[in-house]
């Protein structure tokens, strides 16, 4: 076995991609297709009074225009959040179309169909909204104090929930005992994902078969399907097909059930025709979910020789204006449980308050939680240590759970099933050559200059999720997943998958574990995605879930065809079952050469002339995968960063990250992963957030003004591995997709820190612009 | 945003003040203004073509002069819709004599809202000081030809 | 209102009548149907746009259609010559240069145009031309290798 597992193999899905013939949804065009342009509030909170549809209606080419009312009255129900926090997390109704309150600016007030994109939107600018303008807020540290602008009027005090983990007496008492106490107040800014492609959405109508097709450009095509017809619409999922086919990018953002998609369904339903959107980049600015915001106190206690205690974490999380699909596990489940991180400590206590605002919603967004976690845990180490007078590496090592206490169960529920993280640290430290670099910036800080060093140890629960614990925390879904393997006669196979690929190289790695599985070319496996039509089931691909979870339900069902094939084998040989074994790609008698292939066997099985009874004709089995806990992927990143004092701008000299994932499937694809990763925590470190002004406007709402990073502001990035196979999975692997992004901000910010700790600097907020950098050096 | 600033116009308050509320007037000083209508007693209604970075937008606009105590005060109120979003000024006015000039200073809160906020919110307040300058001059050349005008 | 064009694109000559507001993407993916070209933003920051327009690297979202008029566009469906790849097309499935794959054919047209003016660039050169090009999954670094790999087997 193992030809190709572990190889680089060069991705099955490029060719399309290099040569222009992806097929995202915009691309998709359809006869008689029409064209929707939404009407969106340019307020953040405004009582709509009226709304005048008939200018536009007469607009030439203009089909039809909806408003909220419109989508009431025919019974569209609000969108539904899948995450219930608390018994009492109050869930007010998020309105398809607004109705009667607009609560964000980009709040959907009325839909114009067109026969064109273009009149669409000139119609667009017809409709009349009256609205009454009413106060607004959209700091949610301010959206909990007495007096604030109510965004729902049944959450009082805008708050949604609160939420706690851990023993809040024991780390209260621990820390009035600890010899040192390390206290920091961090803003994680709110972030915008900006997928390279805009979401985009067809709804495609056939009245004769009563039959509904979705194109959407979703992580998620199956969760889709059940949100908006169970839900939403109302209709039977049967009926409904959804298909999500080449996305550009999701990061988290297109996990969720958005409100056009109920749009383009419901606008074709009433229509009989096809009806298009596609969101202009200000549009997903708007309203692709944000990620993050976060404002957070955490205080670390240690005893005197710098053994942690405990840690206390009070988190206030902005969640917009409306609960979006799993908005409330994100700043909770996903981000208080990873608080331990690589350490061994008795207590931990946090606190999250979900708190509405009038901005976007805000949802999962690369990493989800977990590098908010990150941030706060190695912001808190590396001030701790410098507090402590210890070295910052030294400080992490003491307090490091050692490689032989797993399984390690950690005060906030979670239980590590493996891990070697001094193993991590001393492998990025040597490739970094950490010893020289202290030096360096000893005597760089003599002439002046400012280096500064910064590591970064993380943990990510990821491999979402065992569906015995997503029930116990809330989650309304089994988090499992689905997967099909179709041996067709000649020995072809297809794969069908839950998972859906947006740029993660499915159509490779899968095809990669396929063909080892069953001694065949990945040329031979073609591997389906994104259909609910072609695929059992799926809840689609987030949380780093796909591989781990995806990928082992593959292996189940590649298991379940070597069962039948062996039978088939068995037959065919004229030998017992219970000598057949698959050895090098075959069907092999055991100690014989007498050998067959999937090939064979598999023309057999779709001519079956000559079966016994009770040996079914076919080669084609279903799998369900469950996992038994999450994967617990690890590692170290250390970068070295030089400010220029004269303009605060950050430089980074050197960036290294030691990831242990478990096995791996396709170096190639997971160093990608990473760098990628890489590229989106380094942003948000240095560049990236989203700013409001007072009144709930996005003032970063194009790409003019929020910084995506460019290819000439990031370094060449060392990317190296340890595998620590995962236990508990057939393929041992863990996840890859987010482990950069976990790691680098809070890497990055270190680093930071660490060039201007010796001027008194203690903090500064990101993004760690010049300005901002610039000011911290110069107190002003 | 806030706005500030002063002007000095060559004329003492007593003379100014009824230009100042002069719908004629302020239909010619406002920038981009067009089609000013009058709905009441100080209240108004005008089209306003807006052009700021890449983005031009008409806005229709209702604005109001308020609390007026001749020859000191006023306060300016605006807002308006358009195709850009919208948006909503409020100033306060004084009128401070100096040496038989004016010296007009305002001092107030704009907002806008949409597609300019969004994309144009780098040149919002450049451009918003920009106009406002603009309209100044453009003010005190219908001073001094009133002026003038009324003198011959 | 409409305008006749006559436009050659990737060899074959069109001849349509557009809107003065049609913008060259537009009429590429919605006239033309190559659909290759893609818009992933309204203010000509992204690059996922980029055509050759007689020869140069164009964001074909800053241009009418109307200016195209007489004028040879090449887009990444006429890029790979009787269906062999390109060398930038060939670096980029070599080298990882893509994940989603929503960039790339702006990437690859922006690095084609870069590369005839600079057919030996060095990293930081290659990073400084391809600024106009944002990409969201790759962090770059592979796009830089696949540009250095395809200019080293170009020359």
């Amino acid at each position: 076995m193992a030809n190709y597992i572990g190889s680089s193999l060069k991705r099955k899905e490029d060719r399309r991609f290099i040569t222009g013939k992806g097929t995202y949804t915009d691309d998709i065009v359809l006869p008689n297709m029409t064209y929707a342009y939404i009407v969106r509030s340019p307020h953040a909170h405004a009582r709509i009074k009226a709304i005048h549809t008939d200018k536009a209606l007469a607009h030439p080419g203009v089909v039809a225009v909806f408003t909220g009312k419109d989508l009431q009255d025919d019974g569209v129900n609000p969108l539904p959040t899948g995450w219930q926090i608390t018994d009492s997390m109050i869930e007010p109704p998020h309105p398809v179309v607004a109705v009667d309150r607009v609560r964000y600016v980009g709040d959907p007030v009325a839909v114009v169909v067109a026969e064109s994109r273009a009149a669409a939107k000139d119609a667009a600018e017809l409709v009349e909204v009256d609205y009454e303008v009413l106060p607004a807020v959209v700091d949610a540290t301010k959206a909990i104090e007495d007096g604030a602008p109510l965004v729902h009027d049944e959450a009082p005090n805008n708050l949604s929930f609160t939420w706690e983990l851990g023993d809040k007496a024991a780390t209260d008492e621990a820390l009035s005992k600890a010899a040192h106490i390390t206290r920091l107040e961090i803003i994680n800014q709110r972030l915008i994902p900006n997928a390279m492609e805009p979401r985009s959405a067809i709804g495609d109508y056939h009245p004769a078969r009563d039959e509904l097709t979705l194109y959407t450009s979703s992580q998620n095509p199956h969760l889709i399907r059940l949100l908006m017809c169970a839900f939403v619409l109302g209709i039977p999922e049967h009926k409904v097909r959804v298909i999500s086919p080449d996305v550009g990018g999701g990061f988290g953002s297109k996990i969720f059930h958005y409100p056009e998609e109920v749009i383009v369904s419901w606008s074709s339903r009433k229509l009989g025709r096809p009806v298009k959107w596609t969101a202009e980049r200000s549009e997903s600015f708007l309203t692709d979910a944000h990620g993050r915001d976060h404002y957070t106190v955490a205080e670390m206690g240690m005893d005197e020789d710098g053994t942690i205690l405990a840690l206390r974490v009070n988190t206030i999380a902005n969640l917009g204006a409306y609960l979006s699909t799993f908005a409330g596990g994100i700043p909770t489940w996903l981000y208080g449980t990873l608080l331990a991180g690589q350490y061994k400590y008795p207590h931990i206590y946090v606190q999250t308050k979900g708190v509405f605002t009038h901005t976007t919603p805000v949802d999962a967004y690369r990493g989800a939680g977990r590098p908010e976690a990150t941030f706060v845990l190695e912001r808190l180490m590396d001030t701790a240590a410098r507090e402590l007078g210890m070295d910052p590496a030294e400080f992490r090592r003491k307090n490091f759970i050692p490689a032989d206490a797993f399984p390690y169960e950690t005060p906030v529920v979670l239980t590590y099933d493996s891990g070697n993280y001094e193993g991590s640290l001393e492998k990025a430290m040597q490739l970094i050559d950490y010893k020289k670099w202290r030096e360096e910036q000893a005597k760089a800080r003599n002439q002046g200059r400012l280096i500064g060093i910064g590591i970064s140890c993380y943990i990510e629960a990821c491999g979402i999720a065992p569906s015995k614990v997503a029930g116990a925390i809330g989650v309304r879904a089994g988090l499992y997943e689905g997967a099909s393997i179709r041996v067709h006669p000649t020995g072809q196979v297809t794969v069908y998958t839950g998972a859906h690929s947006h740029g993660q190289g499915h159509e490779t790695t899968f095809a990669q574990i396929v063909a080892d599985g069953l001694g065949i070319s990945p040329d031979n496996v073609e591997v389906v995605h994104g259909d609910t039509a072609q695929i059992p089931f799926g809840m689609g691909t987030y949380g780093s879930r796909s591989l781990a979870v995806g990928g082992s339900a593959i292996w189940r069902a590649v298991e379940k065809i070597r069962e039948k094939a062996k039978k088939i084998a068995a037959h065919k040989l004229e030998a017992s079952e219970d000598d057949i074994v698959f050895e090098d790609g075959k069907w092999v008698v055991k100690g014989t050469d007498r050998a067959l292939t999937l090939g064979e066997i598999a023309l057999t099985a779709y001519v079956p002339h000559d079966y016994p009874e009770g040996l079914e004709p076919g080669l084609e089995e279903n799998s369900f995968y469950d996992p038994s806990n999450f994967t617990f992927p690890f590692g170290t990143h250390i970068s070295v960063v030089e400010i220029d004092p004269e303009t605060g701008k950050v430089q980074i000299l050197r960036y290294v990250a030691v990831d242990d994932v478990g096995n791996v499937i396709n170096p190639m694809i997971v160093e990608g992963q990473v760098h990628g990763g890489l590229a989106q925590g380094i942003g948000q470190a240095l560049w990236e957030g989203a700013v409001y002004d007072e009144n709930g406007q996005l003032l970063t709402g194009s790409m003019m003004d929020y910084a995506i990073p460019k290819a000439d502001d990031l370094p060449h990035f060392e990317v190296d591995r340890t595998v620590t196979p995962c236990p508990h999975n057939p393929l041992g692997v863990k996840g890859a997709g987010e482990t950069g992004t976990i790691a680098s901000t809070a890497c990055i910010a270190n680093a930071v820190v660490d060039a201007v700790s010796h001027l008194g600097i203690k903090d500064i907020p990101m993004p760690l612009t010049p300005e901002r950098v610039w000011r911290a050096i110069h107190g002003k | 945003m806030k706005i500030q600033g002063d002007v000095v116009l060559p004329a003492a308050p007593e003379k100014l003040w009824e230009l100042l509320l002069d719908p004629q007037i302020i239909a010619e000083i406002l920038p981009g203004c067009k089609d000013l209508k009058q709905t009441g007693p100080d209240h108004y209604e005008a089209v306003i073509e807006a052009k700021i970075g890449p983005i031009s937008s008409r806005y229709q606009t209702r604005f109001s002069l308020l609390d007026q105590k001749p020859y000191e005060s006023y306060r300016l109120h605006i807002e308006g819709e358009g195709k850009g979003g919208f948006v909503r000024g409020d100033a306060a006015i004084r009128l401070i004599p100096e040496n038989g000039q004016t010296r007009l200073v305002y001092e107030g809160e704009g907002n806008v809202g949409g597609m300019i906020a969004r994309i144009g919110q780098r040149l919002v307040e450049a451009a918003a000081k920009m106009l406002i300058q603009r309209g100044f001059d453009d003010l005190r050349k219908k001073v001094e030809e009133r002026l003038h005008s009324k003198s011959t | 209102m409409g305008h006749s064009i006559k436009v050659t694109v990737n060899g074959v000559t069109h001849e349509a009548t557009v809107e003065p507001r049609m913008l060259l993407v537009q009429f590429l993916r919605e006239v033309l149907l190559l659909t290759g070209t893609h818009i992933g933003c309204d203010t000509s920051q992204c690059g996922a746009c980029t055509v050759l327009v007689d020869g140069v690297a164009t964001k074909s979202c800053t241009m009418f259609a109307v200016q195209a008029d007489g004028k040879e566009i090449t887009t990444i469906e006429g890029l790979a010559a009787n269906g062999d790849l390109h060398p930038l097309q060939k670096a980029f499935w070599e080298e990882h240069g893509l994940q989603c794959g929503f960039c790339t054919p702006g990437v690859i047209m922006s690095s084609y145009d870069f590369l005839k003016r600079n057919p030996n660039p060095t990293e930081e050169e290659i990073r400084h031309a391809l600024e106009g090009n944002y990409c969201r999954c790759t962090g770059y670094q592979n796009i830089v290798k696949a540009v250095k790999k395809a200019a080293q087997s170009m020359s």
